[in-house]
């Protein structure tokens, strides 16, 4: 039993199923990032901020761009040895194409890489910046709360798996309960303590329901942890003392609260610390600093500016100064440059009302970027062509270390930065699943083709061109994404 | 659809040039983005946009073979970009709505 | 599943000894892995109906619980509830809103559209295009495996610590977003696993439409002309197509939040959004707006997703019981064609109280009334086909002339809807709750059960009970209409659907006074007291419990025929004209035991001057299996 038109075209459609099949699938795709377009000029029509195209590497998304179109010359090529039935032919150009495929996801990892580990922080009064974790300090206090606790509380069930995770050294810890008894909190206790959790709701259930037997021996059964779970209350939660100080470094956003001494983590109720909050601030070396917030208003700019909380959070406060030196003798001529252009248009359409354009003007107004390390080395002109080239290198840029109640919000430049990054991650992320998928299916093409290819070599080059025709889909989408993401 | 060897391989050459322009037009691509100004975004956008789906074209047109493909597929693809239209044409009215619509 | 192993080996073995050459598959091959079109179609259908029994399940008890809040669920529908769910009982506001989100979401994509697009379109349209399988046999099975997965995702949930999801069927965000968020693992929480689910649910669909629309495009059999069709190909064909081209923005939708939950990007999140108190930390600056966009994109051609197959079963059942052909089969067609295009242009009707302006929603409430005309064309021409008929009230003819009032109630329920100024004042109202249900519960089902009964001697052999199908039929039929009728009158006078109390904390709407104390209905129903808009409620509980009791005569029936049922004396038991009843019985693996040819259109009933009341489409063959003559030509 066969199925018909798997390699010869039915007549009257002109189509063998694969190529109706791979169609119908692409329309779908269509589908797919035509949603993913639209929510794309979606989020950016409704941005209250510049769409930071600028902040892309452009150079690794043009390579990209000319690898993707390449392998969809190759692609060509090995079909049409295919048709040829030159089996050796096609293996080359396949593997140019497999090649390829390599080489983008390699380009964009790369990539991804490098936003990761670049991070930004919006302060409570509006400045931005942004740069790389100081890199004296160990990555999670750079970014974290450091607490030492002396007591803490557990969820026996949920809690002890964030509980271990933010705990700086396992090994160096000791528990005392309730009872005296001294414990060491490795992952091997706390499973312990959860069967023995679920043990005790067993007994508790079977003593409920009349069979004090059962009820019985599973409590004997479970006699040695028992002990412990006897410090647990109702609500399953275990309260321990510290031995020594244990030292937490816990990510900014898993804390719920910290109020003085008290700490909660983990967006719920799973584990609470008491003890001292060490240091609960954010370390940069900024490399880029926004003043858009402060520009904006009608006061006399430099006065406000300087007030910015972030002059004070410097390591060296001479670095502070220096900085806001260079920026205003920067940005008070483009100011005032705007402030003309505004009363020039105010004279010209005396009965209108001015209104203040949202959407900053890089050129005239809001000083985006200033680069404070070339910015004195270069002079004015070229402060905005470096802003961002060097944001790889770590020498010289001004340490600062800011609290964490002035700090609006902080992340890396991931998807959780802004709706842009959001966009650009989860398109380019499911444009690099389809390279992926394209990548396996073109492989087995290439490595285990062999057998149809000489069984009904017209079969294989079918199939090859319904590959194909995926991976020109691929192409084409990302000649889309590369302007959308790079350029525009 | 072409499908003697001799028809195919007399294609080679048009994907060989296909290929070259595209690469052309991926430099065109970033010159024009990044050294040309048209005047206005609006403008900018469009015609980057405009060098992008005449790329995209000839890859669908020459490389995924729609110039001679069956009406079935034209059939079905017409379909799709009609949806596809009304997907961006009417998440944006709905966002650029004179009455409601905060610019 | 093991359910569908159930299938009469008798009648399995009859088949084979036909098809000569043919090894007997391995058990695992042929009934759980198996690539057969009409074993998948099985696998479906009985995966859907347990999850329809499961969807139901959970409606008793929201329905219990609006009757009787904050009272103690009897005992058989504690039955299955798990301690910690409730441990004395009763109903609370989470568990019934975890109930609400889950009996929405199993109903539509793991009850219905698997019930009426994948297993009667898997079981019927390549019989009735003259096919031997599915274009792709081996994707129908990863699409079949792929819903299978989505569903245990979606019942698993229900088992996770935070329990399932609670956020309504439409899962809206911001508030999708921050559900449940207070568990260490978000990943594992009911909210997040919905979001999973429907991936693995969203795959499968698109692949099935995929295989669906290919099949009926390159498998037709020789002579099979597209106006040659019938009415339920053209219907599974528009409905592939609904599912290829609207599925795929709510799988954008869904990767999105899961974005938003996950990795705390800000899709979306409004700027400023507070959360118990404290500001939510993440960017902002996304738009709720934009899901709600991107779901109802999918949402409003998914309702004619679960619509059209029963539509199309319908307008099998009525030729084939009034012994006519169908009436008007061409505007049909055209009908359907013009109903799935415009049904991609209306989605934002649902979305009126989001404040779209005035232009935009003057355009979605012109297309909205523009639906109406194909789906009115498409009833007419169903009841005209009644018409002069010789109408035989075998069971499934009796679901199908149900459907006819039932889905017209729905339907014109739905006008008012599509008015912006009505709509305003009656979303999210039990009007709207009536309105759908009309049309999905006694609509829709109706058409499938009609289905169920129309095609079981195709499937086993034997015919379901003709008595136990009368008791099953009209305690459903009152039942449906005691539950949903009232829903109208409710709705109208502003009664919400999210109160899980049914009103109790909200008098001032729900204890307006229906009928006076000491008038006719209050001296029958309520000795004598005034009846209140929520005394409703509870009539409209025991109308729940009604059509559950119901649908006991149909259990029996459905599983005691495959032993009991009366066997079919030859394979074309409804005397019907399409190519599904060319088979033997039960089909075999490849289906046909001879060339199919098609030679006329597939509704000729009492034709003049023809022997018999029906002219099957295909050509009988002679002794060898070889078409006796040649096809005119097409």
């Amino acid at each position: 039993m066969d199925i018909p038109y798997t390699v010869t075209a039915r007549p009257d459609t002109g189509l063998w199923n694969a190529k109706v099949g791979i169609w119908l699938f692409l329309a779908s795709e269509v589908m797919l990032f035509g949603g993913l377009f639209s929510s794309y000029i979606f989020l950016r029509l409704g941005a209250d901020y510049p769409w930071p195209m600028d902040e892309m590497k452009v150079g690794l998304g043009f390579v990209n761009t000319l690898v993707l179109i390449a392998s969809s010359v190759f692609v060509v090529y090995a079909w049409v040895a295919l048709k040829m039935r030159n089996w050796r032919r096609f293996q080359f150009w396949m593997f140019l194409v497999v090649a390829s495929a390599g080489t983008f996801l390699v380009v964009k990892s790369f990539e991804y890489t490098a936003k990761f580990n670049h991070y930004h922080a919006t302060l409570m009064d509006g400045t931005v910046i942004s740069g790389h974790l100081d890199h004296d300090v160990p990555k999670g206090e750079a970014k974290g709360l450091v607490f030492e606790a002396s007591h803490a509380i557990v969820d026996g069930a949920s809690g002890s798996h964030y509980f271990l995770k933010y705990l700086e050294n396992e090994s160096d810890i000791r528990f005392v309960t309730d009872d005296g008894t001294e414990v060491n909190p490795s992952r091997k206790w706390f499973e312990k303590v959860k069967k023995g959790i679920k043990l005790r709701a067993k007994a508790d259930r079977l003593a409920a329901e009349g069979d004090t037997k059962g009820s019985e021996s599973l409590t004997a059964k479970v006699s040695e942890d028992y002990k412990i779970l006897e410090s647990f209350d109702d609500a399953g939660q275990l309260k321990l003392t510290l031995s020594r100080p244990g030292k937490f470094v816990i990510p900014r956003n898993k804390a719920l609260s910290w109020e003085a001494g008290k700490f909660e983590f983990t967006r719920g109720l799973a584990t609470t610390l008491e003890g001292k909050l060490v240091d609960a601030t954010l370390k940069l070396e900024i490399d880029e600093l926004d003043m858009r917030v402060y520009l904006r208003r009608d006061d006399p700019r430099e006065k406000v500016v300087a007030d910015s909380t972030l002059f004070t959070h410097f390591n060296d406060a001479t670095e502070g100064k220096k900085l806001l030196a260079d920026f205003t003798k920067y940005h008070t001529p483009k100011v005032e440059a705007y402030e003309a252009d505004v009363a020039e248009w105010k004279a010209e359409h005396p009965d209108k009302e001015f209104e203040e354009e949202p959407f900053m003007d890089f050129e005239r107004v809001f000083l985006d970027k200033l680069h404070a390390e070339d910015h004195t080395e270069h002079g004015d002109e070229e402060v905005h062509a470096a802003a961002g080239a060097t944001a790889d290198s770590h020498g010289g840029h001004p340490k600062v270390t800011i609290p964490f109640e002035d700090v609006e919000f902080f992340s890396n430049f991931g998807p959780r930065k802004n709706p842009f990054y959001a966009i650009y991650f989860t398109m380019t992320g499911l444009h690099g699943l389809h390279v992926v998928g394209g990548m396996l299916v073109l492989g087995y093409f290439l490595f285990f083709g062999r057998k149809l290819f000489l069984q009904c070599p017209e079969h294989m080059a079918n199939r090859v061109e319904v590959g194909g025709l995926f991976w020109h889909f691929v192409d084409l989408v990302w000649i889309f994404l590369f302007p959308i993401f790079y350029l525009m | 659809m072409a499908d003697s060897p001799e028809e195919i391989q007399k294609h080679v050459k048009t994907y060989t040039i296909v290929g070259l322009t595209l690469i052309a037009f991926t430099f065109i691509t970033v010159g024009v983005a990044k050294f040309v100004d048209f005047g206005s975004f609006a403008v900018n956008v469009a015609v980057g946009l405009l060098i992008a789906t005449f790329k995209a074209g000839l890859v669908a047109y020459i490389f995924m073979h729609l110039n001679h493909e069956k009406a079935m597929i034209y059939r079905i693809l017409v379909f799709t970009f009609f949806f596809v239209a009304g997907l961006f044409l009417l998440f944006m009215l709905a966002q650029s709505d004179p009455i409601t619509r905060f610019r | 599943m093991a359910t569908a192993t159930t299938a009469d080996p008798h009648l399995a073995d009859h088949a084979h000894d036909d098809d000569h050459g043919h090894h007997e598959d391995p058990f695992w091959k042929k009934y759980v892995f198996s690539t057969d079109h009409k074993m998948i179609g099985l696998q479906y259908g009985f995966t859907a109906l347990f999850f329809l029994a499961f969807g139901f399940y959970l409606m008793l008890c929201m329905r219990w619980s609006i009757a009787y809040p904050g009272e103690q669920l009897p005992w058989f529908l504690r039955l299955f509830l798990v301690d910690r769910f409730v441990s004395d009982g009763v109903m609370d506001g989470s568990l019934y809103n975890m109930f609400g989100a889950m009996h929405g979401t199993i109903m539509v994509f793991l009850g219905i559209v698997p019930l009426g697009f994948a297993a009667f379109g898997n079981y019927v349209t390549p019989l009735q295009i003259g096919a031997i399988d599915m274009a792709f046999p081996r994707l129908n099975m990863a699409s079949f495996w792929c819903f299978f997965i989505g569903g245990l995702m979606m019942l698993g949930s229900f088992f996770m610590p935070s329990g399932a999801a609670q956020v309504g069927w439409t899962n809206y965000s911001p508030l999708a977003t921050i559900a449940q968020l207070d568990y260490p693992n978000v990943f594992w929480t009911g909210q997040t696993m919905w979001l999973s689910a429907m991936v693995f649910i969203i795959t499968s669909s698109l692949l099935g439409a995929v295989n669906f629309v290919a099949t009926i495009i390159n498998l037709r059999a020789k002579g099979l002309t597209w106006m040659r069709l019938p009415f339920f190909v053209w219907a599974m064909m528009v409905t592939g197509f609904l599912l290829l081209l609207a599925f795929p923005p709510l799988e954008v939708a869904a990767i999105m939040q899961l974005m938003d939950r996950l990795a705390f990007t800000s899709f979306f999140v409004p700027e400023g959004l507070v959360v118990n108190g404290a500001r939510f930390d993440v960017s902002g600056g996304g738009s709720p707006l934009l899901y709600q966009h991107l779901f109802w994109f999918l949402g409003h051609p998914e309702v004619y997703v679960l619509l059209l197959p029963a539509i199309a079963i319908v307008a099998e059942v009525i030729p084939a019981n009034t012994r006519k052909p169908l009436w008007g089969y061409r505007s049909m067609v055209y009908g359907v064609l013009v109903l799935g295009f415009l049904s991609f242009i209306v989605w934002a009707h649902h979305m009126y109280m989001t404040g779209m302006g005035a232009w935009v929603s003057a355009f979605f409430q012109t297309t909205t009334v523009l639906i109406s005309i194909p789906s009115v064309i498409l009833l007419t021409c169903l009841l005209i086909s009644l018409w002069g008929g010789s109408i035989r009230f075998t069971p499934p003819m009796l679901w199908a002339t149900a459907f006819l009032p039932m889905f017209g109630i729905g339907g014109l329920t739905g006008l008012p809807l599509a008015f912006n100024l009505v709509d305003l004042h009656l979303h999210d109202t039990y009007y709207v709750i009536g309105h759908f249900h009309y049309v999905v519960a006694p609509g829709v089902i109706f058409g499938l059960f009609a289905g169920i009964y129309h095609w079981y001697p195709n499937w086993t052999g034997r015919m379901m009970n003709g008595v136990l199908a009368h008791l099953h039929f009209w305690p459903s039929l009152i039942a449906m209409n005691v539950l949903f009728a009232p829903m109208m009158v409710q709705g109208v006078a502003g009664f919400h659907r999210r109160w899980y109390d049914g009103g109790l904390s909200f008098p001032l709407t729900t204890e307006k006074t229906l009928f006076e104390a000491g008038s006719f209905f209050s001296n029958l129903f309520a000795k004598g007291d005034v009846i209140t808009l929520r005394d409703l409620n509870v009539l409209m509980t025991y109308g729940a419990l009604m059509l559950a009791v119901a649908q006991i005569p149909f259990i029996i029936n459905f599983f005691g025929s495959l032993i009991f049922g009366k066997k079919i004396t030859n394979d074309n038991p409804w005397g019907a004209t399409t190519l599904e009843w060319a088979t033997p019985t039960p089909p075999p693996h490849g289906n046909f035991t001879f060339e199919v040819i098609a030679d006329k259109g597939p509704y000729e009933y009492s034709v003049p001057g023809e022997e018999r009341d029906f002219s099957p489409q295909w050509i009988e063959p002679d002794k060898e299996g070889k078409p006796a003559k040649e096809p005119a030509k097409v």
